[in-house]
């Protein structure tokens, strides 16, 4: 028995390739059947996401098998041999069980440890069951990939942290603040990672949001869109006075909020903790502020600083990761009974010929 | 007739007979501890692994953040103060007044009560972080009193009173809750710094929010300051009665003193001045440090009324 997976992803292709041999939903029944009855090929799973379009088959030549596979991806998308050739990467048995095993860990994603890719393999599994394109080597395969998926997810910690600016931003204010259920956000300016960051909030549910903009129609606007109240520019330090987080993304040339300012109003209002973000470039926010007891300042930098610090705590898992499939790797090999990975007959240059 | 009914009673009653016989031999046999001394320690020993244990799960808990282990811990913890609960009560009903009335008694008394406050705060939150930093102050103090001689004394005459239980459960509850503001109090600094510096390190996720933390050291700090109220109004009540004054600044009273007014200036910074977070987790770690000083270094190292270890 030989597995093979012939496919294409976010690294090896660009948005207009890997649209064009994507499956629609509609459509994955009747290729997964095309791909089953093609010569060779006696099992067929196809996994196919924004990021990547993937063929997994059992077959009974390895070459054969391939040839078959990318003969089908051609005719099915009705796509000239050349213009994908380039893209396609190919791995059989040992090989292809390991990447299988990453991409369901999701160490082979564009941002490593999102938790989506699961379930869009979990997914691939099941259409592929329900079109019955699968027999005992695929489903073997699968819920072996399933468990480790999860093995992985619940073993490290490669899914933790938050790896983007709008989204750190979430993070550190879950650990000023205990709950973000009661707390009051004003946001100056509309940047789009201002914009993006109050969005995350809202979702999270702060009690009220306040939009403070040069021009008073897109105050509005914005306001309308989180249930808001606009206000007017000048009215920013006298709100301050009952926010908890400001978000500052304007394109002022000088520091909008004073190092007084808040030094006044953090004892007006009783040294409640606030939460401030400067997104403005230049600053918008006295950086001094950030040694005011209770006031916690980022800017651009740190919050990229700090999921950075994520990403790198994502790296150093992902080895742990990568350690744990290849202890698994082996023993499934054994058990599904997989011959060697044989690197002869079929590689990406041999398709360019 | 009659003997046949006789003998029924009897066969029905012997399990109970033979129950109430087995423990009055069992009274007379180990007459002060209930159980005889090698048993007795190894209950003690069983308690101590058992928060010996609840403690290296807390710290594998923090690292790894598995609520399982966390769970087990508490789980731990939990058996650990059943049978110290146990071992308390006999020996409470050996001695006839509360086993507080030398230093291993005291210090098994302080660690139970101190459980005993962490378990209830701990049952609310359920958030098992403040374990790590509770429990090692519990194992040290079993240790401490296992390495002591457990032997039953006669009881100081001074000591012989009711108030005994009552004074020294009072003081011992508010400095429970004065550690749990301590644990607080140090895990707002260590959470705080790593805000600050924004350089966000393992810790960060570990520690929870800045808020809550906040909060529930201000709790700690008031139950245990009413406690404490309490403890020094009853230690002078007894004092009238015992030595004939309420007050005579003996270096323990004197103490207690200090540590009220560190926590009246707690209290009133944060509810008069809007003193929040650093400035009220300094006093609490302050506070607690005074605390210790009062149990160990008053005791060991300043003679007083209250030196009876």
């Amino acid at each position: 028995m030989n597995i093979l997976i012939l496919g294409l992803n976010h690294r090896t292709a660009p948005i207009e390739i890997r649209e064009r041999v994507s499956f629609s939903e509609q459509k994955l029944p009747e290729a997964l059947r095309t791909l089953k009855d093609c010569d060779d090929i006696k099992e067929s799973l196809i996994l196919s996401t924004c990021n990547r379009t993937e063929l997994y088959t059992v077959a009974k030549d390895v070459s054969g098998g391939f040839n078959s596979m990318k003969n089908f991806l051609n005719s099915f998308h009705k796509i000239p041999t050349q213009e994908i050739t380039d893209y396609l990467y190919t791995y059989n048995n040992k090989e292809a069980v390991r990447h299988l095993f990453r991409v369901a860990a999701s160490l082979d994603s564009m941002i490593v440890g999102e938790t989506q890719i699961f379930g869009q393999v979990k997914d691939a599994y099941f259409k592929a069951k329900e079109a019955n394109t699968i027999g005992k080597g695929l489903n073997n395969l699968f819920e072996e990939a399933i468990r480790i998926g999860k093995k992985v997810r619940t073993k490290t910690q490669i899914g933790k942290g938050a790896v983007s600016t709008s989204t750190a931003a979430i993070e550190l204010a879950k650990k000023i603040f205990e709950s973000l259920t009661d707390k009051r956000v004003l946001i100056i300016g509309a940047g789009k990672i201002g914009e993006l960051t109050v969005k995350n909030l809202y979702s999270r549910g702060v009690s009220a949001v306040l939009v403070a903009n040069r021009t008073w129609q897109r105050a509005q606007e914005l306001a309308a869109a989180f249930k808001g109240k606009a206000i007017k520019f000048e009215r920013i330090l006298e709100e301050l006075k009952n926010t908890d987080i400001v978000i500052s993304s304007t394109s002022a040339g000088h520091f909008l909020i004073k190092f007084e300012d808040i030094q006044r109003l953090m004892q007006e209002r009783n040294n409640l903790p606030l939460f401030m973000i400067d997104l403005g470039l230049p600053r918008n926010i006295d950086p001094q502020i950030n040694k005011i007891d209770n006031v916690y300042l980022y800017n651009i930098d740190d919050l990229a600083g700090v999921a950075d610090a994520n990403i790198k705590e994502r790296q150093r898992e992902a080895r742990r990761a990568e350690e744990i499939i290849q202890s698994c790797v082996d023993s499934v090999i054994n058990r599904l009974e997989l011959q060697e990975t044989c690197i002869c007959p079929l590689s990406l240059s041999s398709f360019r010929a | 007739m009659i003997t046949a009914i006789k003998k029924q009673i009897t066969q029905i009653t012997s399990p109970a007979v033979i129950c109430v016989i087995f423990f009055k031999n069992l009274c007379n046999q180990y007459n002060h501890y209930f159980l005889d001394k090698a048993q007795y320690d190894l209950f003690f020993n069983l308690t101590f692994t058992f928060y010996l244990l609840c403690c290296v799960c807390f710290f594998v808990f923090f690292i790894t953040q598995k609520n399982k282990i966390g769970t087990l811990g508490f789980f731990f913890g939990l058996i650990g103060f059943l049978t110290h609960s146990a071992i308390l009560a006999l020996r409470a009903l050996a001695l006839g007044y509360p086993p507080v009335s030398n230093l291993y008694e005291s210090l098994s008394f302080f660690a139970w009560i101190i459980m005993l406050v962490y378990l209830l705060a701990e049952e609310r939150q359920k958030t098992w972080v403040n374990g790590t930093f509770v429990l090692p102050l519990v194992v040290l103090l079993m240790g401490y009193a296992l390495i002591l001689d457990n032997k039953i004394r006669p009881l100081a005459p001074a000591l012989q009173s009711p108030w005994l239980g009552i004074h020294v459960t009072l003081c011992f509850l508010s400095y429970s809750c004065f550690l749990m503001a301590f644990c607080f109090g140090v895990m707002y600094l260590w959470q705080e710094r790593e805000l600050k510096s924004k350089k966000i390190d393992g810790f960060f996720f570990r520690l929870p929010s800045l808020g809550l933390v906040d909060r529930l050291g201000y709790r700690s700090v008031s139950f245990g300051f009413v406690f404490l109220s309490l403890g020094i109004i009853s230690g002078s009540l007894w004092a009238q009665k015992a030595w004939g004054s309420f007050w005579s600044w003996d270096p323990k009273e004197t103490w207690s003193l200090v540590i009220w007014l560190i926590y009246v200036v707690y209290l009133h910074g944060r509810l008069m001045q809007g003193w929040r977070g650093r400035k009220n987790a300094y006093i609490a770690i302050i506070g607690f440090l005074s605390v210790l000083f009062t149990y160990f270094g008053v005791s060991f190292l300043l003679s007083g009324l209250h030196s009876y270890f």
